[in-house]
């Protein structure tokens, strides 16, 4: 089975890049602080946009070679307001893109922001973010 | 002669309370089987209870509460004006766990179990509205 989250994270961290919001994208949690610019978890007034990317559902199908996965998205600012332009540029980056194909031959049918918007902000560093819910739609299997 | 159509609003009423029962009991069946999914090293929530037994079932129709498992206040919701909504939550932390924050990774454990019941839920509802109409499928 072919693991949709890579190829999701690599789109996510182009668009915003390109649109120089942030080249911080991750999977599953944050960059430490053992990296060279410091990582991405900072405390008040020195906070960075990064992105947090986390598979919360990502099942076979019983019958077809796809999968109707859920990820949860953290889109971290230095204000609420960044917060928010750090997810527009996701929402950008994935919703209603429709079918492709990644070069591993991955071939993704629709992904869409499904839920998420909300304004909040992290209990541990008290991070303004914004949290969204993608539904992605991909095979497991490669096509030609 | 003109067509006549009469509506019986008593039988449709009877419809949508039989896919609120559904619903409900589809709900409660999604909490009851992911109970060994929640973590169990959660903080205790609110009332003494811990996460795992946090989870509640709530059943809107036209925007109002019509079922609910729990007792006292729950989180935001965007209740839809008409039709009929289920929600299954979990009392705090479990949004921190699913998602995970900056210094805690995530612990997914609601999205899958939902998504599942809800694949699972026509089984319920069926029988609920069965019994509500007195049919038989």
């Amino acid at each position: 089975m072919i693991d949709p989250t890579g190829a999701l994270i690599v789109e996510i961290r182009d668009y915003l890049d390109d649109n120089s919001i942030t080249d911080r994208v991750r999977g599953f949690e944050p960059a430490g602080s053992d990296i060279e610019d410091g990582g991405d978890q900072r405390g008040p007034g020195s906070y960075v946009r990064f992105v947090v990317v986390v598979g919360l559902d990502v099942p076979p199908d019983i019958d077809l070679p796809i999968t109707d996965a859920r990820y949860a998205v953290r889109c971290y600012g230095t204000t609420p307001h960044d917060a928010f332009l750090v997810y527009a540029g996701v929402v950008a980056a994935i919703h209603r893109i429709g079918p492709r194909v990644k070069t591993n031959g991955l071939a993704i049918y629709q992904s869409f922001m499904e839920s998420g918007g909300t304004p909040e902000k992290d209990p541990d560093t008290q991070q303004p973010l914004v949290v969204g819910i993608i539904h992605l739609i991909a095979t497991t299997q490669e096509v030609a | 002669m003109p067509a006549r159509v009469v509506i019986h609003n008593q039988v449709f009423d009877e419809l949508g309370e039989g896919i609120v029962d559904g619903f409900y009991e589809a709900g409660l069946a999604i909490i009851e089987r992911n109970k060994p999914n929640v973590p169990v090293q959660a903080p205790p929530v609110v009332h003494d209870r811990h996460l795992r037994e946090s989870g509640r079932v709530l059943v809107f129709r036209d925007g109002r509460k019509v079922r609910d498992s729990g007792s006292g206040r729950y989180g935001r919701l965007k209740v839809p004006r008409s039709g009929i909504a289920l929600y299954v939550t979990y009392g705090f932390p479990a949004r921190f766990l699913e998602v995970g924050t900056v210094r805690m990774a995530p612990h997914p454990f609601a999205t899958g179990a939902i998504n599942a019941g809800l694949h699972e839920a026509a089984g319920p509802v069926r029988a609920a509205v069965d019994a509500r109409l007195g049919t038989h499928a």
